[in-house]
């Protein structure tokens, strides 16, 4: 590990370590926004991981933040704003500081361009966090052409929100646009008009990771400290067995997000991207189960921390394309090019 | 958790070369061969290309070339494996002496058998089986009961080994055996031995498997006289060189790729336009992309002299489940019937199936090895 990204892993993971615990989860989940724990994070620079001058900071190191999203549970629109900042870096565009959200236009979605303007109609569903965010900045087609724009939610006429939550308290709010006129927007080319979508779903997966993380370490602890028949319930095989699968997960959704992040930025990370969030997505399934039948009925109360991390990894496991989506794209890509194909593509650099 | 790391591993540029080097080699000796023969992995028994491949100089790659080998990275040999397993390459002849007993001998044999024995097996010219399980010791291997007794003329050996697979077609089996009873650790008394199939006292019956092959056998050892210079290492240090031996066994790219055929089948059978098996495949796939990258990350963990102990169970864990999900897989996916001649899926799909109950308890059960993840995790 380079010497900047140890930097990166251990203030991230001190500065959550430390000031997120059950009762601010619990002030979370009550509806309040964490504006000073905001105020540190953005201090740390941790929403610019990936924009930083001068630096040759990388996906590696978002990883390592967004490792952290999951691993501590954090109730904040960080994932969103990493990859909001790195896409308008991408795209020549700035962007005031502040918290970010990303939305992916579907085809039903209307881009219009009015002289110099790009104009939005129809709704964004469930955008992360819209209502506390400063800017969405959103990818899509216009004219058949790949754009990335910047949308001001409370700034613009003709923007409405439809608030959410998602089953972890994270807000989803639908975005409907009237004619909503863009802040500024650039062609992306490179990117592609699927930009967020996708690396949406490689944060959300490399958050999965991180979450995944927390909840094998929380099994162990509580495997190797609750004593049933006279010894401690790790002892038992049935249940070793268990978490050695959930470590087996951990171990598989991290490799599989790590090659990811190696690649993303470059033309064919999508396959990569895909092969994560599916990977990922799995891993979640089966840690999720995992956890909670070790914990027994005591993970099942919202008293115990479990559920901060295992409601994220249900959530988190659908959006932006669930694992059925990412593994139809991956699948059809790979029965287009051919059988005899197949191994030469995966062994390829 | 720190212990669950797998470090990436980049091939150097010199993979690349070889890399092509070995699928010409491939396309020229085995272009021909049948999906269903491919699909034998490497089961697949063909002793005159195991003698091909000793030619080009790719078996004992890492080994000195005193002694016979090549001494390439372990990374290169990574992908010679690699690129064998994937085309279904009939490795099984030097597959076992490659991978475990070469490096054994060299590590823990007499000069007289790194000199004599160990080149034969580079050039592809003597095979080995492996003398571990016996009918009352399989995943308690520690309580192995045949016996080696010191008798003026060398080693007297009694017993049975089973499940060996391709005693019948080997010149060398490896034998574990008991020198010596010990009371309190039935770790100690433990001792390996070369031995020579071909010596009296010796007698090798197949045994046919579930699909009518007879790829493992049953070893009678009957008064059988070994030479006293047929052990390998030190007398009573047969349980630690054995794990070592184990770590060999279980942590190559062959724990993932036994069904590769299969998958590939699948693939050509499939319509993209057919969403259940876009899904299928695209989980399958997500699944090698992530085990080939855990499996090279092991890879590169020995190549730098690492002992990926846990991480090497966790891959060959997870590996196994992928190769038997395939065919699980593909009769959900694909509407066929399981070995219908004339349809090369069919056929694949059918002898994968069958095979791949095994895939999971050779080499250490699956049940073994989630003991040693739980171990690993800190559970005990």
């Amino acid at each position: 590990m380079s010497e900047s990204r140890t930097l990166i892993t251990d203030s991230v993971n001190r500065l959550f370590a430390d000031r997120i615990d059950r009762a601010l989860l619990e002030r979370f989940e009550a509806g309040e926004w964490l504006a000073s724990l905001w105020n540190q994070v953005a201090q740390s620079g941790f929403d610019q991981v990936l924009c930083l001058e001068g630096a040759s900071a990388d996906w590696l190191d978002a990883q390592s933040v967004l490792r952290a999203i999951g691993y501590y549970r954090v109730p904040l629109p960080l994932a969103e704003s990493i990859v909001a900042r790195w896409l308008i870096a991408r795209a020549g565009l700035d962007i005031e500081e502040g918290p970010l959200t990303i939305a992916q236009c579907d085809a039903k979605m209307t881009l219009r361009i009015d002289g110099n303007e790009l104009i939005l109609s129809g709704s964004l569903p469930r955008v992360a966090w819209a209502r506390h965010a400063k800017r969405i900045v959103f990818s899509g087609e216009c004219a058949g052409r790949a754009v990335i724009g910047v949308l001001n939610p409370s700034g613009a006429t003709g923007i409405r929100l439809e608030n959410d939550v998602s089953i972890a308290a994270e807000p989803r709010d639908t975005v409907v646009c009237e004619g909503a006129r863009c802040e500024s927007f650039a062609l992306a080319a490179t990117l592609g008009a699927k930009a967020v979508h996708q690396y949406g779903a490689l944060a959300r997966a490399a958050a999965m990771g991180g979450a995944i993380e927390s909840v094998l370490d929380q099994a162990v602890q509580y495997a190797n400290d609750r004593v049933q028949f006279g010894r401690p319930i790790g002892k038992f095989q049935a249940v070793q067995h268990l978490l050695a699968e959930l470590g087996s997960e951990s171990a598989a959704a991290t490799a599989a997000i790590t090659g990811a992040c190696e690649k993303a930025g470059a033309p064919h990370a999508v396959m990569a991207i895909a092969s994560a969030k599916v990977r990922a997505g799995e891993a979640a399934k089966h840690a999720a189960r995992i956890a909670h039948q070790v914990h027994g009925a005591i993970g099942f109360t919202y008293e115990h921390t479990l559920h901060f991390a295992t409601r994220r990894l249900w959530a988190w496991r659908n959006e932006f394309g669930n694992d059925a989506h990412w593994a139809r794209e991956l699948g059809a890509a790979i029965i287009v090019a051919g059988g005899g194909q197949f191994w030469a593509n995966l062994t390829a650099r | 958790m720190a212990n669950l790391f797998i470090p990436s591993c980049e091939l150097p540029p010199s993979c690349d070369v070889l890399r092509a080097e070995v699928r010409a080699f491939l396309a020229a000796t085995i272009g021909h061969l049948a999906p269903r023969d491919r699909a034998r992995s490497w089961m697949g028994f063909d002793a005159d290309f195991s003698r091909k491949l000793g030619a080009r100089g790719w078996i004992g790659l890492t080994w000195p070339k005193k002694y016979g080998g090549h001494e390439r990275s372990f990374l290169e040999r990574y992908v010679v494996m690699e690129e064998l397993l994937a085309a279904g390459a009939p490795v099984a002849a030097h597959w076992i002496a490659d991978r475990q007993s070469g490096p054994l001998l060299l590590r823990f044999g007499t000069e007289a058998m790194r000199t004599t024995v160990v080149p034969r097996i580079a050039r592809g010219e003597a095979f080995f089986c492996i003398g571990m399980s016996e009918p009352d010791s399989g995943s308690d291997l520690a309580s192995v009961r045949s016996r080696a007794e010191r008798v003026p003329e060398g080693w007297r050996v009694n017993g049975r080994k089973i499940w060996t697979s391709k005693a019948h077609r080997a010149h060398f089996m490896i034998a574990l055996l008991r020198t010596s009873k010990s009371e309190e650790n039935r770790h100690a008394g433990l001792s390996q031995f070369l031995v020579d199939l071909s010596l009296p006292g010796l007698s090798i019956r197949p045994i046919r498997d579930l699909t009518g092959q007879e790829s493992f056998n049953e070893v009678l050892f009957d008064n059988l006289i070994l030479p006293a210079d047929s052990l390998i290492g030190s007398e009573g240090e047969g349980w630690s060189q054995v794990t070592t031996e184990l770590a060999f066994e279980r942590s190559g790219p062959e724990r993932y790729l036994s069904s590769i055929e299969l998958l590939i089948q699948m693939i050509n059978a499939a319509s993209p336009d057919n969403e259940r098996q876009a899904v299928a495949i695209g989980k399958l796939a997500a699944e090698a992309m992530t085990l080939r990258r855990m499996s090279l990350g092991v890879a590169g963990m020995l190549d730098r002299g690492e002992h990926p102990g846990i991480v090497a169970a966790l891959v060959k864990d997870l590996g196994t489940t992928f190769e038997q999900r395939i065919p699980e897989i593909a009769t959900e996916a694909f509407d066929m019937e399981l070995g219908a001649s004339g349809s090369a899926l069919a056929e694949v799909a059918g002898q994968t199936l069958q095979s791949s109950v095994s895939f999971s308890l050779r080499g250490g059960t699956r049940e073994v090895l989630r003991g040693i993840i739980a171990r690993g995790l800190g559970l005990r």
